[in-house]
């Protein structure tokens, strides 16, 4: 009896540990987190085998046909690489025309989704790397084809990925050629929304939507979707990436470069500003392209 | 059942429990949260299946659970869910000590009148868990989703139930030539 009054109590303190922010409860989560995390990891595999198991069986009797599928993707993805190839190789000039200071090298730590955590509250992922590996808060987290959200906890061997479908997930992006400015919000469905576009803007079906980079939250430029325009005027984005289906992902761990733009005053004061500077001082111009932030999680 | 002793003075229960019961739990509140995904699209939410071997560890003769594991399970529910630390501990301890209070009449009673001993229960944890991820967490959960929550983690007893009680038979079935 005693023994369980003990154990309320504890959970009482817990809970006002848990209320107050306090960093001890922060410590009991990820400590949690890691000690879980290698039987999460188990499951998953097993998961994962006997579903790939089933997947290979259905596999094999179609085997023709998926050749042949792949034969057309190999060869439409060949012609895709050489335009990668063209447009890298034009891109590098025009940085060498602009005298644009270069991007610091970017290093992807690759990982295993290791729990979906998907309950009526949230949408976010275990994933098998922590502080150890180098990840840590605030890091942008891809999946194959696009984002799929950002370290929110990083222990020592494992760290929870709150997902851009999330509820609690807000993210701000830029939309379509017009790089028109928006907040991805995440709704607990398959497609998250956008908010706050400003009035009259442009959107058409397809148009691609990517990281701004703005409050430095995330690195800019990380693909993220396709604009989906819904009947009564909705806006939503169709992930490149499903996060419901993630089994591997790597980890965006890099001090990106913040564009000075961001957070600055409104473009036009900003030019005049720019001009005024251009005046006073007829010296080479100052680097306008990009500042070095601190790392991605001291921004948030 | 007149003429039984109270339930609470008939079987004091371990405090951390029977290592496969603890096991088991946790395995299960584990699973919940990895095996959400049926098929191909299709989503069922099940963030408090530990409840049901909960329920049967603190009822059952053998391999009991006591109230650390109970305690434990909670708690990893409230860290991998996202909810509040010492809602989900608080809720499944309470949880297990109403159902060992019990655990000698509902050794004795069908699978129904458990299963209808264990909806409230089950019901008043999810409803706790809840209420505390809307309040505190500020988190608007889709009414939808909250239903199949709970309507699955009550559905899960029945099963889960069955299947203890087919292994408990074939281990019995297996000893008897033994003993004999």
């Amino acid at each position: 009896m005693w023994l369980c009054a003990g154990l309320f109590a504890a959970s009482g303190f817990l809970f006002a540990l848990d209320i107050s922010d306090h960093h001890a409860a922060k410590a009991v989560r990820q400590g949690v987190t890691d000690v879980t995390a290698p039987a999460l990891g188990a499951i998953s595999t097993t998961i994962s085998t006997s579903r790939s198991v089933f997947a290979e069986a259905h596999n094999y009797a179609n085997l023709s046909d998926e050749v042949g599928r792949l034969r057309d993707e190999n060869r439409m993805l060949r012609d895709w690489r050489q335009k990668a190839v063209e447009l890298e190789d034009r891109a590098e000039r025009y940085e060498a025309l602009l005298q644009m200071q270069p991007d610091t090298a970017t290093s992807m730590i690759g990982a295993r989704a290791i729990a979906d955590v998907r309950t009526p509250f949230s949408r976010s992922i275990i994933i098998n790397a922590g502080h150890e590996a180098g990840v840590a808060e605030g890091h942008a987290v891809l999946g194959a084809k696009g984002l799929i959200g950002r370290v929110i906890s990083a222990g020592s061997r494992s760290a929870r990925v709150l997902l851009v479908t999330d509820l609690e997930s807000r993210i701000p992006v830029h939309v379509g050629r017009g790089r028109h400015r928006s907040i991805l919000a995440g709704t607990n469905g398959a497609e998250p929304t956008l908010m706050h576009l400003p009035p009259g803007t442009d959107l058409r079906d397809g148009d691609l939507v990517v990281t701004s980079g703005e409050a430095h939250l995330l690195p800019p430029g990380l693909a993220i979707g396709e604009v989906r325009l819904g009947d009564n005027g909705s806006v939503s984005v169709a992930l490149g990436a499903d996060p419901s289906a993630v089994g591997y992902v790597r980890v965006h761990n890099s001090r990106f470069p913040v564009d000075v733009a961001d957070g600055a005053p409104p473009l036009p004061a900003m030019l005049a500003e720019s001009a005024a500077v251009a005046e006073a001082a007829p010296a080479p111009p100052a680097v306008t392209g990009s500042v070095e932030a601190e790392g991605a999680g001291a921004a948030r | 059942m007149s003429g039984r002793a109270p339930a609470h003075q008939a079987t004091p229960g371990p405090l951390i429990g029977s290592p496969l019961a603890v096991a088991a739990t946790l395995l299960m509140a584990l699973l919940s949260l990895t095996s959400a995904e049926l098929g191909s699209g299709g989503t069922v939410f099940v963030s408090h299946l530990a409840l049901a071997p909960l329920f049967i560890a603190s009822i059952a003769e053998r391999h009991r659970i006591g109230p650390l594991g109970a305690f434990a399970t909670g708690l990893v529910v409230d860290v991998l869910t996202l909810a509040p630390l010492g809602v989900c501990t608080a809720g499944y301890l309470a949880f297990h000590v109403i159902a060992a209070r019990e655990s000698a009449v509902m050794r004795d009673v069908p699978l129904v009148v458990r299963w209808l001993f264990f909806i409230p229960l089950a019901g008043a944890v999810a409803t706790l868990h809840i209420a505390a991820m809307v309040l505190v967490a500020e988190v608007e959960p889709l009414d939808l989703e909250v239903g199949i929550s709970i309507a699955a983690s009550v559905l899960s007893y029945p099963a889960l139930s069955c299947l203890s009680e087919l292994f408990a038979r074939r281990r019995v079935a297996a000893q008897k030539p033994l003993k004999g």
